[in-house]
């Protein structure tokens, strides 16, 4: 740490006396502002969320324009520090390039800080393929990242096969206009099917083919898409080769250049700079892309989608067109930043307890991993960029928080799974994305505005939503058909249609007696719902009366969340506490903890 | 670099051949213990006493599970009480209530009620002693509106539901009738000590553990070294719909522990609860876990397999006899209203279930307060 705070200190001072004296005010103008900064959000962690978030965009933006512009070097020093950390705590392959990728790490400092050395064509030419080892890492590094990532995939995928809301709902809006299956009394549409689990009562599902795709191997892979990295396997596989070639080539045209200049042919300059920049220009933008895949997988172009292609843009044209294309590695460093800075803002919006989070003045931790290595890097390196985190509190472990991060709940999932009690939770992440598709609707449709002021009749309001409970939106949106939360796809009159669809599919696929996932309610709460929908069977479709439509889904959500309610106690009762205990949670405590 | 890939590939592969070597030879040393029976027959207790005293015994973040589980409990029995006595005195409920869907609601309560002629009627007088008094409006209003996610009691909850339990006679009027709504007997226990659980330093004791009393969802599995031998129990859900669960263990079983509630024989299972008017002699816990009980015996791969029978809860069902048959569950019984004689007749009447002549069976009795000794 004393170590790149040096050279920060270094880099400072040596920009003040060299440059000019405008970059030095724009400088202290950009500290003078994160300090000023900084005092606000402490106090507006006491009043206000909102206040608090716009500040640490603002912070972001201001450190990113300040990155690009000003002062790249001790980053690169950063990047080279954590990617060696990040190899010996996983035992990656790492151990080999480690001390070459430190010494080109200070090379090029060295070089940047010291610009004369750069027109020394000498200099320039041993930088390259000093650096080369370099490159061979960061592909490395990749690939182990992208193995794991699939690995994850993998078992996620498995599970997530199984949440069928919203994905088969459109196609049978399109199809079956008239909703003639819901328009006909349940006894008469009923359809024994035996149940794929071949339990011990042989459970009958009945009328499951109504709403519920058919549940066979082959079309649940077409119906779902494929997460990106089991998706896009084969094309990395050969990748691979493309890359290695690339690399060939970088240090053939390296090695080609420098026996030119020794033999002091100066007609070969051109030739040089030529190879150099496509040497250091392709695996740049092949980088690049990579990343950009990258950040996509991290859930953070929504809001930033504009900030990333920027960077992209900026630095390719840098690249490009100066005479030595050394900063391409910036590239990567920033949009790394810029994912993580990312990523921990984003983190605040999941919080429901204001007492969870802090703010504190590190530097980044550049990693490719978002979550607990991030935090110790980021307090390890003390520098300059504003995180926001949140404090991993010990004590405030209830099954909101833990459903509410998308990490914690991935295993709190894959934990039920292996207690044969996922169906529990499929229930609750069903419904609340019945729950976002009506909100997201209705703010879509019409303003925020209107909805609080006039208050109509037919709309569903706030409250009337009911228990909302706080689940990661990457689980929400992804196994939600993207058409549903589409801007103008869905009519007013459809969206009442569509929620009552996923209505249906929810009683028969949970509620019902004998269904396929049954949850564990008592029938005291069971019968309400029982009730509300023998009696609501015939809804009619097109010129139906809005509000009526609307009390009927409200009463549907009331006799829903009861029943959400009570299993929700039962997780927190029951599968938290085994869930707790576990080795998987111990270990990632004591992952964060350390 | 992909050769180096496939090499750490490689070694993870053989890392968890390894492991599952390992795992089957545990396997076949360790004898596997099933835990069977209908929903709140005391699996999970058994469990919990199992690991007290051949286990490790509890730990603090178990503690901590249990002190959880408590809570819950207590919000959960008081808030069924406090609908049920609303419903039988067709009280508006706060929460749920919607102006608009008043009419369906209630017509519909009624018709079904008039429909099924099989439940018993109720006198005016009857349903007035159901009645909460005025003053304790805000104590329901409260309690009705909390949602779980909350792991420690407030004082403001403590002083409501001691308030509710102690001074309103209705909702101990409901309570004497909890065979027929579902809550656990323990409850009482609970209620009475309201106080000392409600403290924010509340660490539950050996005796709190035991009586806690929650549904289980899925199952576990827990590994115990007795005198040289391994055993693992698992543990499951008793619910109509984790029953389901259990055909996906019952591979390699080397005895079923059936453990069948004493007192069950006029409660009502927990996915038939309705109200009051519940008979109890047409469906009660007892012939349900009489009919789990032929389900697992009739399973193939238990052909060979040895069962456990565990009575459980018979000190309550000292106390129960005195009030209540056992001709609720079995018509046939003709014996005296006893203890000894009642428990006999059940026992036998669970052995005698059992057509395969040489399966082993065996017969145990325990108290559910009182730690029971070594039964191997």
């Amino acid at each position: 740490m004393a170590l790149t705070l040096c050279w920060c200190f270094f880099a400072v001072i040596h920009k003040k006396i060299k440059n000019k004296i405008n970059k030095t005010k724009q400088l202290s103008k950009y500290y003078a502002y994160i300090f000023q900064i900084k005092i606000k959000t402490k106090q507006s962690i006491n009043t206000k969320r909102g206040t608090f978030q716009k500040c640490s965009s603002l912070i972001k933006r201001c450190f990113i324009l300040h990155l690009v512009w000003v002062w790249p070097a001790p980053l690169v020093l950063i990047f080279f520090f954590t990617l060696l950390l990040y190899g010996c705590k996983n035992k990656c392959t790492f151990t080999v390039q480690n001390k070459t990728v430190i010494g080109c790490g200070v090379f090029y400092v060295w070089l940047f800080v010291d610009n004369n050395l750069l027109f020394n064509h000498n200099f320039l030419v041993t930088a390259y393929i000093i650096a080369s080892p370099f490159w061979i890492a960061m592909i490395r590094f990749y690939f182990v990242w992208y193995d794991s990532r699939l690995n994850q995939d993998q078992i996620k995928f498995h599970w997530k096969q199984q949440l069928f809301l919203g994905n088969d709902i459109m196609r049978l809006l399109q199809t079956n206009d008239d909703l003639q299956v819901l328009s006909s009394p349940v006894s008469e549409t009923s359809i024994s099917v035996a149940s794929a689990n071949g339990s011990d009562n042989d459970i009958t599902s009945k009328e499951c083919k109504a709403i519920i795709p058919e549940k066979s191997e082959t079309d649940l892979e077409l119906k779902h898409p494929l997460p990106y990295t089991i998706k896009y396997r084969h094309v990395i596989g050969d990748a691979r080769w493309i890359i290695a070639f690339w690399l060939l080539f970088c240090v053939g045209t390296c090695f080609l250049g420098m026996t030119q200049l020794w033999e002091g042919k100066e007609g070969l300059f051109y030739f040089l700079v030529l190879s150099t920049t496509l040497a250091y220009g392709i695996p740049v933008v092949l980088l690049s892309l990579l990343l950009l895949k990258m950040l996509e997988l991290h859930d953070s172009l929504d809001i930033m989608r504009l900030d990333a292609i920027y960077l992209c843009v900026v630095y390719v044209y840098r690249v490009f067109v100066s005479p030595y294309a050394l900063h391409g590695i910036k590239l990567a460093v920033i949009i790394h930043t810029h994912t993580h800075t990312h990523t921990h803002t984003h983190k605040i919006s999941y919080s429901g307890n204001e007492k969870n989070f802090i703010c504190c003045i590190t530097s980044t931790g550049v990693s490719f991993d978002s979550n607990a290595f991030l935090f110790k890097r980021g307090l390890r390196f003390g520098s300059t960029l504003v995180v926001v985190y949140l404090n991993w509190d010990d004590e405030i472990i209830s099954l909101e928080n833990i459903l509410a991060q998308p990490k914690t709940f991935d295993m709190f999932a894959s934990h039920l799974a292996s207690e044969l009690s996922l169906e529990n939770l499929f229930f609750l992440t069903e419904l609340m994305q019945l729950k976002y598709f009506l909100r997201w609707q209705q703010l879509q449709i019409f303003s925020i505005f209107y909805v609080y002021l006039f208050m109509p009749e037919e709309e569903i309001n706030e409250k009337s939503l009911g228990w909302i409970l706080q689940l990661p939106q990457k689980v929400i949106e992804d196994n939600l058909d993207s058409h549903l939360i589409k801007k103008g796809t869905i009519c007013k009159q459809k969206v009442y249609k569509v929620a009552f669809l996923m209505f249906h599919y929810l009683y028969q696929r949970y509620v019902q007696t004998n269904s396929l996932s049954q949850i564990n309610i008592a029938s005291e709460v069971r019968q309400p719902i029982l009730d509300a929908f023998a009696e609501k069977q015939i809804f009619v479709s097109n010129n139906s009366d809005l509000t009526d439509a609307k009390h009927t889904i409200c009463r549907f959500i009331q006799v829903m969340d009861i029943a959400a309610i009570n299993i929700y106690r039962l997780l927190e009762n029951d599968s938290l506490v085994r869930f707790l205990k576990s080795e998987r949670y111990q270990q990632y405590i004591s992952l964060k903890g350390s | 670099m992909g050769g180096c890939m496939s090499d750490s590939q490689d070694t993870t592969d053989r890392n968890v051949e390894r492991e599952i070597e390992k795992d089957k030879k545990q396997d076949t040393r360790a004898h596997k213990l099933l835990l069977l029976g209908a929903g709140g027959s005391g699996k999970s207790t058994f469990f919990k006493q199992l690991k007290a005293i051949h286990g490790e015994g509890h730990n603090d973040r178990e503690k901590e599970g249990f002190k959880r589980q408590i809570h819950g409990q207590v919000v959960e029995s008081i808030q069924l009480l406090i609908r049920q006595c609303k419903t039988v005195t067709k009280d508006p409920l706060p929460g749920i209530k919607d102006e608009d869907d008043e009419p369906f609601g209630n017509d519909d309560l009624d018709d079904a009620r008039l429909s099924n002629s099989l439940k018993v009627e109720m006198t005016e007088t009857e349903i007035a002693q159901f009645k909460i008094a005025k003053e304790f409006d805000q104590s329901c209003q409260y309690l009705l509106e909390i949602h779980g996610s909350r792991s420690a009691l407030t004082e403001q909850l403590v002083t409501h539901v001691k308030s509710l339990w102690n001074e309103c006679p209705a909702i101990q009027a409901m309570f004497e009738h909890r065979n027929k709504i579902g809550i656990p007997d323990s409850s009482a226990f609970f209620f009475n000590d309201i106080e000392r659980i409600g403290r924010s330093d509340y660490t539950p004791d050996h005796k709190d553990i035991v009586l806690a009393r929650y549904r289980t969802t899925g199952m576990t599995e827990k590994e115990f070294h007795i005198k040289d031998a391994v055993f693992k129990v698992l543990d499951v859900g008793g619910q109509r719909n984790e029953r389901k669960k259990w055909i996906h263990f019952f591979d390699g079983v080397t005895a079923v522990l059936f453990v069948v509630s004493l007192t069950c024989y006029d409660e009502v299972p927990f996915e038939d609860v309705t109200d009051l008017a519940a008979d109890v002699t047409l469906m009660n816990s007892m012939l349900e876990s009489i009919k789990v009980f032929e389900d697992t015996l009739d399973f193939e791969c238990f052909q060979k397999t040895g069962f456990i029978l565990f009575f459980n809860k018979a000190d309550l069902m000292q106390e129960k006899i005195k009030r209540v048959p056992i001709t609720n569950a079995f018509p046939n019984y003709k014996g005296p209203q006893e203890f000894k004689p009642s428990v006999d007749y059940i026992s036998k009447y669970f052995l005698s279930l059992n057509r395969v002549p040489e399966r082993e069976m065996l017969l145990r009795f325990f108290f559910e307060y009182v730690l029971f000794v070594n039964y191997w």
